[in-house]
């Protein structure tokens, strides 16, 4: 018997060797060929993985059915992966794929953060040679996009091509224009470019009249920004000058300037001004993000205060300094680089760059920000439509001043979780009940011991 | 040639034949069984194996894989990283150290009094045992709102009082606590266990007890706990496993590791090793670090057994 569990125990041992993925696969061509001439009758089917979240699906949808006017004959399967998690799952997909090709998705959809570990891990195509090819043809012009916006899907944020942008996310101040009436807001002030302090004067004055008539209306914050989203905090620190390192890599976050990034978003906390409460269920007068107007819009639209059917309206995010940054991001697409029909994915990331790309978006219920600097203009553009009331130029002000979370692209990708993560718990030692310089120390001492790792 | 073969607790000689025999005579049985081995062996023992092989590795998943021999134990033992690996299995131990004792308390009082003889007691069997029910990372996700600063009911009752807000899982020094006080929300899981328990029992015991004159409290610490002891034995070794390997925390901290990581246990950093920084060979070798450690504890608990009575040795 000892011997039969011995043999069994060295079978399991060798079929663990043999499924165990002992072998790093080779890395993908990146010299290959291009072929942009694809006659558009073409039947071909490729698939496209994304989130599976609803909007997500509405979107990509409202895509394919825009493409299908181009190509007919081509079927684009939709692969939903999963929302929280999507990378861990395509790392997995991707280790299966190796082994039965198949299983990955043709493009995957991705984002500026996350699609950073993709490009590490070679599971992204360098599409700068369809780029290159496709400018060079005359079908894709770079002038036509924000520069700021292509970074975003490049490695490392300057380098060659491997994601297309869908839609410019960019922070904004949006807000309930009738709370903003009702606590008697200076609306001169609430304008594109409006400053900082301009920004506290309002929070000021929106946080005395909560307060006045907490009783009847029962909101006590004006606010709803969180501080420790790095989209956040990262204007707020590059405005002031600070930097989280120097250029040989070494840490400069021990700075007068971050300490004055810091006093500011810690004002914003010891004032009062920011609470738990949402401003979609109407407990906050003023969001910060970057998310839709439309999805504001239809909140705030629902809601009443005082008895008064409430407006919503948006304004650029304040402005700091005399370097002013706003935060940035991108969601995207890339082609997965062992896709055997890379030719007919390039067809389809191009269609997504293109004015009817752009427009389809809007049409599938997102009125997100088109990348192309042509279609800035909410007036003339689909992304406009039915919001006229709405200031949707805070959502295209002063473009060349976002910034993405781009610190820690000078180490590895296996880092940047970690270096944005302390980067967020600075903030919240900030916010806590640390000094500001206790808040510094240890976030130096976390990323010392981040960039102490091997990789 | 002859071989020895141990049968219903005797022991044959056999032969190729007889074991031929004896294959063919249990080939039903075995044929059941066949679905769960191999499902053992494909979904367990293979990946308990490879852990083991990546421990070895630098393995990244994707691009990297590198022997490197026992680099990554050096490292967690007493490398780079040790500082941060005392800190969670720190944190871990100080977990369990209150939660077993607390839980099975808490858990064995609670089966006490659902093992009364009075109306109603199944559907109060029943009450005490729903939350059992839910499933864990919708209690988790449940109690992280029933918990929040700002909106939680808790602290809303604290408020109705005129008492003063708390920070139930935004403060380093509340975390821990407010989960242990969760966990308890659980604690009727080892209620059914205790009641069969109860139920096997000889009833003789009690009603010759009650014939020398025993009242209720010297019944219960001379009958129920001695002859319980195997449960409370078996709830022991599973609470010390199981609160060795919390990773609740990695819901109820949204994620994270908590504030000031008070809720950074061993089970989130292997986690978080693997699947966030894609270092699968050093998550592996944590892993084998967490085996070894429950593995001495639970054999320290069956070295200490001699109390535990397993009922009449035939």
């Amino acid at each position: 018997m000892k011997k039969i569990i011995c043999f069994l125990f060295v079978i399991v041992f060798v079929l663990s060797f043999a499924a165990g993925c002992m072998r790093v696969p080779e890395k993908p061509e990146e010299d290959y060929e291009v072929d942009l001439d694809i006659d558009k009758n073409i039947t071909e089917t490729i698939t496209i993985g994304i989130t599976n979240f609803e909007a997500e699906e509405i979107a990509t949808e409202a895509l394919i059915e825009g493409f299908n006017d181009v190509f007919p004959n081509v079927t684009v399967n939709v692969k939903k992966i999963g929302g929280v998690g999507f990378n861990q799952q395509i790392i997995n997909m991707y280790n299966a794929d190796l082994k039965n090709p198949g299983i990955m998705p043709d493009i995957i959809y991705t984002n500026s953060a996350d699609g950073l570990q993709l490009i590490g891990k070679d599971i992204l195509l360098n599409i700068q040679p369809y780029f290159d090819a496709a400018q060079e043809k005359g079908t894709l012009n770079l002038d036509d996009y924000y520069e700021n916006y292509m970074k975003l899907g490049q490695k490392g944020y300057d380098g060659d091509q491997y994601i297309i942008p869908r839609s410019a996310d960019h922070v904004v101040v949006q807000y309930n224009k009738t709370m903003f009436e009702a606590a008697g807001v200076d609306m001169s002030k609430v304008k594109n470019g409006w400053s900082w302090q301009d920004f506290l004067d309002t929070l000021d004055t929106l946080k005395a009249h909560f307060v006045q008539n907490k009783d009847t209306i029962g909101v006590d914050t004006p606010l709803e920004m969180h501080l420790t989203w790095e989209a956040t905090w990262n204007p707020i620190l590059v405005s002031n000058g600070a930097k989280v390192f120097n250029d040989d890599g070494s840490i400069a976050l021990d700075s007068a300037e971050t300490r004055k990034a810091l006093q500011m978003i810690q004002e914003l906390d010891t004032k009062g001004y920011i609470g738990s409460g949402g401003f979609g269920s109407g407990q906050a007068a003023i969001l910060v993000h970057s998310q839709a107007a439309s999805i504001g819009k239809a909140q705030i639209e629902a809601l009443t205060y005082n008895g008064k059917k409430c407006e919503y309206d948006v304004v650029s995010f304040p402005e700091i300094g005399e370097n002013p940054k706003v935060g940035c991001g991108v969601p995207g697409y890339g082609i997965y680089a062992r896709s055997q029909k890379r030719d007919i994915a390039w067809q389809f990331l191009q269609y997504v760059l293109s004015k009817e790309g752009q427009d389809a978006l809007t049409g599938g219920g997102y009125n997100s920000v088109p990348v192309r600097k042509d279609m800035a203009d909410p007036k003339t553009n689909k992304w406009g439509e039915g919001m006229d009331d709405v200031n949707l130029e805070a959502y295209t002000y002063n473009m060349q001043n976002d910034i993405p979370t781009d610190f820690h692209v000078k180490y590895d990708v296996s880092y940047s979780y970690d270096l944005i993560s302390a980067l967020g718990n600075m903030v919240y030692y900030a916010i806590s009940d640390y000094t500001i310089d206790e808040a510094i120390e240890k976030c130096v001492g976390e990323l010392k011991y981040i960039i102490g790792r091997p990789a | 040639m002859r071989r020895k073969l141990q049968v219903n607790g005797s022991v044959v000689e056999y032969n190729r034949r007889t074991f031929k025999k004896f294959l063919l005579d249990n080939l039903a049985g075995m044929l059941f069984t066949l679905p769960l081995v191999l499902g053992l062996i494909i979904f367990s023992a293979i990946p308990i194996i490879q852990s083991l092989i990546y421990s070895f590795y630098r393995y990244d998943m994707t691009t990297t894989l590198e022997f490197i021999g026992f680099d990554n134990y050096a490292n967690l033992l007493w490398g780079y990283d040790s500082a941060e690996v005392r800190g969670v299995f720190g944190r871990t131990f100080l977990y369990a150290i209150i939660t077993v004792p607390l839980t099975l308390v808490l858990s064995y009082l609670v089966a006490v009094l659902l093992h009364q003889n009075v109306k109603g007691i199944k559907t109060f069997r029943v009450l005490c045992y729903l939350p059992c029910l839910i499933p864990g990372v919708v209690s988790a996700l449940v109690w992280r709102s029933m918990l929040d600063q700002d909106y939680g009911i808790f602290n809303a009752i604290l408020q109705a009082f005129g008492l003063s807000p708390i920070k139930w899982l935004e403060a380093k020094e509340t975390a821990m606590f407010s989960m242990i006080f969760m966990g308890l929300w659980g604690v009727s899981g080892g209620m059914i266990l205790w009641l069969a328990a109860f139920n096997n029992i000889p009833s003789t015991l009690y009603e010759a007890a009650d014939i020398d004159g025993a009242g209720r409290v010297r019944k219960f610490f001379n009958i129920t706990i001695p002859l319980s002891t195997s449960m409370i034995f078996y709830n022991l070794v599973t609470g010390v496993i199981g609160s060795l390997q919390v990773f609740s925390t990695f819901i109820m901290a949204g994620g994270g590791d908590g504030p000031e990581k008070s809720l950074y246990f061993i089970a989130v950093k292997i986690y978080k090793e693997a699947f966030q920084r894609w270092n699968m060979g050093y998550a592996s070798a944590l892993a084998w670090v967490l085996f070894v450690v429950i593995a001495i504890l639970t054999s320290m608990v069956f070295k200490t057994s001699k109390w535990v009575y397993y009922g009449e040795e035939g």
